[in-house]
């Protein structure tokens, strides 16, 4: 396994809270009854990831449009947010993914090695198929078996793709576009794996497909 | 049954590019079921993994042969057509929920509801891009209404789904390519298109 890329300053990202909440609602969801009393007295910034932890109805707004729209343009233009591009994908791989647990502070380090090129999009696919985001023990394990590297990819590929996209005209929601850019990946998956390690090709594969949503 | 240009969505984008977009294929098919279901009282459910898995195929298979209908482009979209109609009838995203209201004992429309639908859209977006790109009205062949011609579909593409391609061309009143239907064989060239006041354009946009 490659090494990570280098992490950035904490005090500049703050995704690892969010990603240790996560962690501990993944051991097991807490009644809202029992902190729910609770949560009006806290600062915004706690209040949020403990109704993270309790499963209210937070976990299962929309992304903003805005978070959304920032990601799309960095990922076209190789530069932006690592915060937005966490968000974004993060809610792209849930929307789609059983997975048990997703990292964005593992997305944010893989668009921080990626970023800055005219094959961001290409780099950063790779760098999140090495340090998998999501899973069991998201950035370290991922399973090899060719079944479940197929179905990586294509969760990794569909939210690339969904970011991609042309939302010129919005006349479709983005449910619906991650629902077609799942298709496109599909259909799009043995012939990105044909060429992972080669991010200019890969970059133009990327284009096209997000072409065809 | 809708089947004309009107019936389908018009954007910025001239329908040939639009069709290469899974939201406009999938959109568009989705009303033009709906309105399917107006005219004839049928009642369809859509699959739209199927539809998916159809316009994936589709937009492979226009792909690969794009290279060799440069020269040739009012045959390549009624073969495209036919490639559509091909991948719809292979991934079958319709199924029938209620049989169509009984008007005619003989109509296609009633023999093979959810075959009908796809032909008529295949030949709605033809028609749409010889009418956007070169100016041309078509009409339907005869055959389209011929229940001996449907029989003969039906039963043809179960044996070999290459065959929806000639099936489309006959129903187009173009000459159908029988032997090898699923490879591109420029027929001739159309003495309409001399006429053509515009003809289409060089794509060159891979999406």
């Amino acid at each position: 396994m490659k090494p990570l890329p280098t992490p950035p300053s904490p005090r500049t990202l703050a995704l690892p809270l969010r990603d240790l909440l996560r962690g501990v609602r993944q051991s097991g969801l807490l009644p809202r009854s029992v902190v729910g009393p609770a949560l009006d007295a806290l600062p915004p910034p706690l209040r949020h990831a403990l109704e993270d932890i309790t499963g209210t109805e937070a976990q299962d707004a929309e992304l903003p449009a805005d978070v959304i729209a920032r990601a799309s343009a960095a990922l076209r233009s190789g530069n932006g947010a690592s915060s937005d591009m966490a968000a974004a994908l993060s809610h792209a791989i849930t929307a789609q993914s059983p997975a048990p647990l997703v990292s964005e502070t593992v997305v944010a380090l893989c668009w921080r090695s990626a970023r800055g090129g005219p094959d961001a999009a290409a780099r950063f696919l790779a760098a999140m198929d090495d340090h998998p985001p999501f899973g069991e023990a998201p950035g370290f394990l991922s399973d090899t078996a060719p079944d479940a590297t197929a179905a990586r990819r294509r969760t990794l590929l569909s939210a690339i793709l969904w970011l991609l996209a042309d939302r010129a005209g919005g006349d479709v929601t983005e449910a619906d576009l991650l629902h077609i850019a799942a298709g496109i990946a599909t259909d799009l998956e043995p012939d990105a794996s044909a060429c992972w390690t080669d991010p200019a090709t890969l970059q133009a594969l990327l284009v096209s497909g997000a072409g065809r949503i | 049954m809708p089947g004309t240009l009107s019936t389908l969505k018009q954007g910025g984008e001239p329908v040939r590019r639009a069709i290469r977009r899974a939201r406009w294929f999938l959109s568009t098919f989705r009303d033009f079921v709906t309105e399917a279901e107006a005219g004839t009282g049928a009642r369809f459910a859509l699959d739209d993994q199927k539809l998916m898995a159809a316009f994936s195929a589709w937009y492979r298979a226009f792909e690969a042969q794009r290279d060799s209908a440069r020269d040739h482009r009012f045959d390549y979209v009624t073969f495209a057509s036919g490639l559509m109609l091909r991948e719809l009838v292979r991934h079958a995203p319709l199924t029938l929920r209620s049989a169509p209201e009984a008007q005619q004992s003989e109509a296609p429309s009633e023999f093979w509801p959810e075959g009908f639908v796809y032909v008529r859209f295949c030949l709605a977006v033809r028609d749409a891009v010889l009418e956007q790109d070169f100016q041309l009205h078509e009409d339907t062949a005869p055959e389209m209404g011929d229940l001996r011609t449907w029989w003969s579909f039906r039963e043809n593409v179960q044996d070999d789904v290459d065959s929806a391609i000639a099936f489309l061309e006959l129903f187009a009143g173009e000459t159908p390519n029988w032997t090898m239907p699923s490879v591109f064989k420029p027929h001739r060239d159309d003495p309409r298109l001399a006429a053509a006041a515009r003809p289409m354009e060089v794509d060159k946009k891979p999406g």
